[in-house]
């Protein structure tokens, strides 16, 4: 099962309009491997690739398909901080990983006064 | 044989290889006929220079050459086409492509074409030629037996990367019996080796492969130039594969990548004075300074296997003999010592060239070690190697991953840390693998798959062997020497490869068997076994160890890795080598010399 999972990711990552339709089956196939955190990481992506689609059409950017931080880091960098808060505890991202991008992006905007607040 | 010196060598003369593999290749091409093109496999186009110059195929009436690819043939006005190809599917789909194309085009004047595996046939791919119908379309379908390429006197490369991707990874075991082939061929050329020893499921069966072979083929039932070989699964030691390099050899490959001993140089760096053809052969094109690192350039030779700290003093000796040597010039002479003069001015000319060059190449290494992230990563990695920190998450890989390094930098840390706690905890991996995925996104599941399926990355299970061994073994050595090592563990400032301590203990009276109880932790096979019944004087069985003893004749010992070493290994070798005490030559011999980033890159792809 764990060969099919990655046969099948490997071959929805080629094409990638393929994807969120057979994270589904990937993610149950892992389960059956017994890899309880790849299923529940595949099942999490599959969330979030829904949740980009909505963001897209909000903003008008691309979202799809990206990884966590990059959502994550992209909401920041369009100063929708609520979104960002969200997203970042409906996807249990560490305070750690989150702290990290926040500062980078303040950093990189130049707010020095909000950077001052921690 | 000019061309091929650096391969010479008075007891076992790797360049009977070089040229076995080169009357292969004419006879390749004199059975053709006429004029003629050679198709290669692009992989192979590098290692085949290393048996056989330009000349020589241009002598046998090769026109040009070009790389196999799919669709029409290269528009050439020759008859002949030979193709020389590694037994890949892929390949011969865009084989079967060309011909197809070329009987459309020309339906009375056909080409012919020659079809030579390297070093093997396969079944699969003749049935593929047939599937697609032009298995009757060639004159000739025959192997080119060249497993091995000698890169140098003392080193092998069977130019096989992919062997640790299909033993581990696809479970495919071609590898071993190609890795059994070229042992037969070294034991056809330099005789039998009496006394086989190993550790490693993979050793294990290469030799009872070769072993069969052997035996089979009926080779002289006496010794031959080689005492013993030693072969080593590449798994026992994970750990030394991945560690950073840090002699001078070991730093180029990892920053500019060698390749069959050729390394290509960012060539703006280098002065133009330099583009003299004295130097190797040195050929510029516009970005780009192709070096060729060999032992025929004798500063190279010193320098190669010198921890990198120690590769400035020696460049400073050389300046100022060189300077003095330049001075000498003036003031009078007569005529006799002018004449001498005259004589060394070419090599003194030489050497010059040799030392901008290596210069050159030092300061830029210098540069990038100079860099924080490489510090940084060291340290750390230096870190795992003490065994300090090993069931805790490590901050520096947290910190690379939320600021997302690249991920290959990162999965080799993480390597490094499961090789040296004999396995992560699941915990640890478990918040390593979600931190990679929220930063890297999904596809990164797959190389974290690969690495695990590997066992590059595991789950602890069972005894920590990792830091048992680095106790019993002392491979974490506190009075560490760079410039002037007493101590194989100079090739990692101080830490010695596991691989080559476990050759170097091998050497000790015991012998293999002394080693038995050692590596016991380390739950893969070992083995000893003999080819020859080893007879002293009284005619019984003895030890090889304490049968040499008696002599002063140094042993020639085989070392062969399979899934390859790195050249900080081979540099250890060399070293053990240069001990009066262990009186004992080495040849290595690995599928293919590796670095942290071409292997894990090659495991993960």
């Amino acid at each position: 099962f764990l060969a099919q999972a990655e046969m099948s990711l490997d071959e929805a990552l080629d094409s990638n309009v393929k994807l969120d339709s057979s994270l589904l089956e990937i993610s149950s196939n892992y389960k059956k491997a017994h890899k309880e955190l790849e299923a529940e990481l595949t099942d999490d992506h599959r969330k979030l690739m829904k949740q980009q689609k909505a963001y897209e059409e909000k903003y008008s950017r691309l979202f799809y398909g990206l990884s966590l931080h990059d959502t994550v880091k992209e909401l920041l960098v369009i100063g929708d901080i609520k979104l960002a808060e969200k997203v970042r505890t409906e996807h249990k991202m560490t305070d750690k990983h989150f702290w990290y991008l926040r500062i980078r992006i303040l950093g990189s905007n130049f707010q020095w006064e909000e950077l001052e607040k921690f | 044989m000019s061309e091929f010196s650096h391969l010479v060598s008075s007891k076992v003369n790797l360049a009977l290889l070089q040229e076995q593999a080169l009357n292969d290749l004419i006879d390749i091409l004199d059975r053709c006929e006429g004029t003629k093109v050679l198709m290669w496999d692009e992989s192979l186009t590098n290692p085949v220079s290393l048996i056989a110059k330009p000349s020589v195929l241009k002598d046998h009436n090769v026109v040009k050459m070009f790389p196999i690819k799919a669709g029409d043939l290269p528009n050439v006005d020759v008859r002949n086409f030979i193709f020389i190809t590694r037994p890949s599917l892929q390949l011969m789909n865009k084989i079967a492509t060309n011909i197809h194309s070329d009987e459309k085009k020309n339906r009375v004047y056909r080409k012919n074409f020659y079809l030579y595996f390297l070093p093997k046939r396969s079944l699969l791919c003749e049935n593929q030629l047939k599937t697609k119908g032009v298995y009757g379309n060639f004159q000739i379908i025959d192997d080119f037996k060249c497993q091995l390429f000698p890169l140098e006197r003392d080193l092998l490369s069977m130019e096989y990367p992919d062997c640790f991707k299909e033993l581990y990874i696809e479970g495919d075991l071609t590898s071993l019996h190609q890795s059994a082939l070229a042992l037969y061929n070294i034991q056809k050329l330099f005789g039998k080796i009496p006394k086989i020893v190993g550790k490693g499921k993979f050793a294990e069966k290469i030799k009872e492969l070769s072993k069969n072979i052997v035996l089979n083929e009926n080779i002289a039932d006496e010794k031959g130039s080689i005492d013993q070989l030693i072969i080593l699964d590449r798994s026992i030691d994970s750990l030394s594969a991945f560690a950073t390099q840090l002699t001078y050899e070991g730093l180029i490959d990892e920053f500019y990548g060698i390749n069959n001993t050729t390394v290509n140089f960012p060539a703006e760096k280098f002065s133009p004075s330099s583009e003299d053809t004295n130097f190797s052969k040195v050929t510029t094109s516009n970005e780009k300074k192709q070096v060729i690192l060999n032992s025929k350039e004798e500063l190279y030779a010193e320098l190669r296997d010198k921890n990198f700290n120690a590769v400035g003093p020696v460049l400073s000796r050389l300046a100022k003999t060189i300077t003095a040597a330049a001075n000498e010039r003036h003031g009078e002479k007569t005529i006799q010592e002018l004449k001498k003069i005259v004589e060394h001015l070419p090599k003194l000319k030489a050497s010059e060239l040799s030392l901008a060059n290596h210069t050159t190449i030092a300061s830029l290494i210098k540069e990038q070690i100079s860099q924080y992230d490489f510090l940084d990563e060291l340290s750390s990695e230096q870190e795992f190697m003490m065994c300090n920190d090993l069931d805790k998450p490590n901050d520096y890989i947290e910190s690379m991953i939320c600021t997302q390094k690249p991920l290959e930098k990162v999965l080799r840390l993480i390597c490094i840390q499961s090789a040296a706690a004999s396995g992560l905890k699941q915990k640890v991996l478990d918040g390593y693998k979600k931190e990679i995925f929220h930063s890297y996104g999904i596809d990164s599941l797959l190389k974290l798959g690969k690495l695990e399926k590997s066992g590059l990355i595991k789950v602890q299970s069972g005894s920590r062997s990792y830091n048992i061994l680095r106790k019993t073994l002392n491979l974490t050595v506190d009075d560490f020497q760079e410039v002037s090592p007493k101590d194989i563990s100079y090739v990692h400032s101080f830490y010695a490869p596991l691989s080559i301590r476990i050759v170097e203990h091998s050497l000790r009276p015991l012998g293999w068997s002394g080693l038995n109880d050692i590596l016991s932790c380390i739950p893969e096979p070992s083995f000893e076994d003999y080819q020859l019944a080893i007879t002293t004087s009284s005619g019984r069985r003895d030890s090889l160890t304490s049968e040499i003893s008696q002599s002063d004749i140094p042993k020639t010992i085989l070392v062969f890795f399979v899934g390859g070493c790195t050249f900080a290994e081979i540099s250890a070798l060399r070293f053990l080598s240069q001990q009066d005490e262990n009186n004992v030559e080495f040849i290595i011999m690995t599928t293919k010399v590796i670095n942290k980033n071409s292997f894990l890159e090659n495991v993960i792809s």
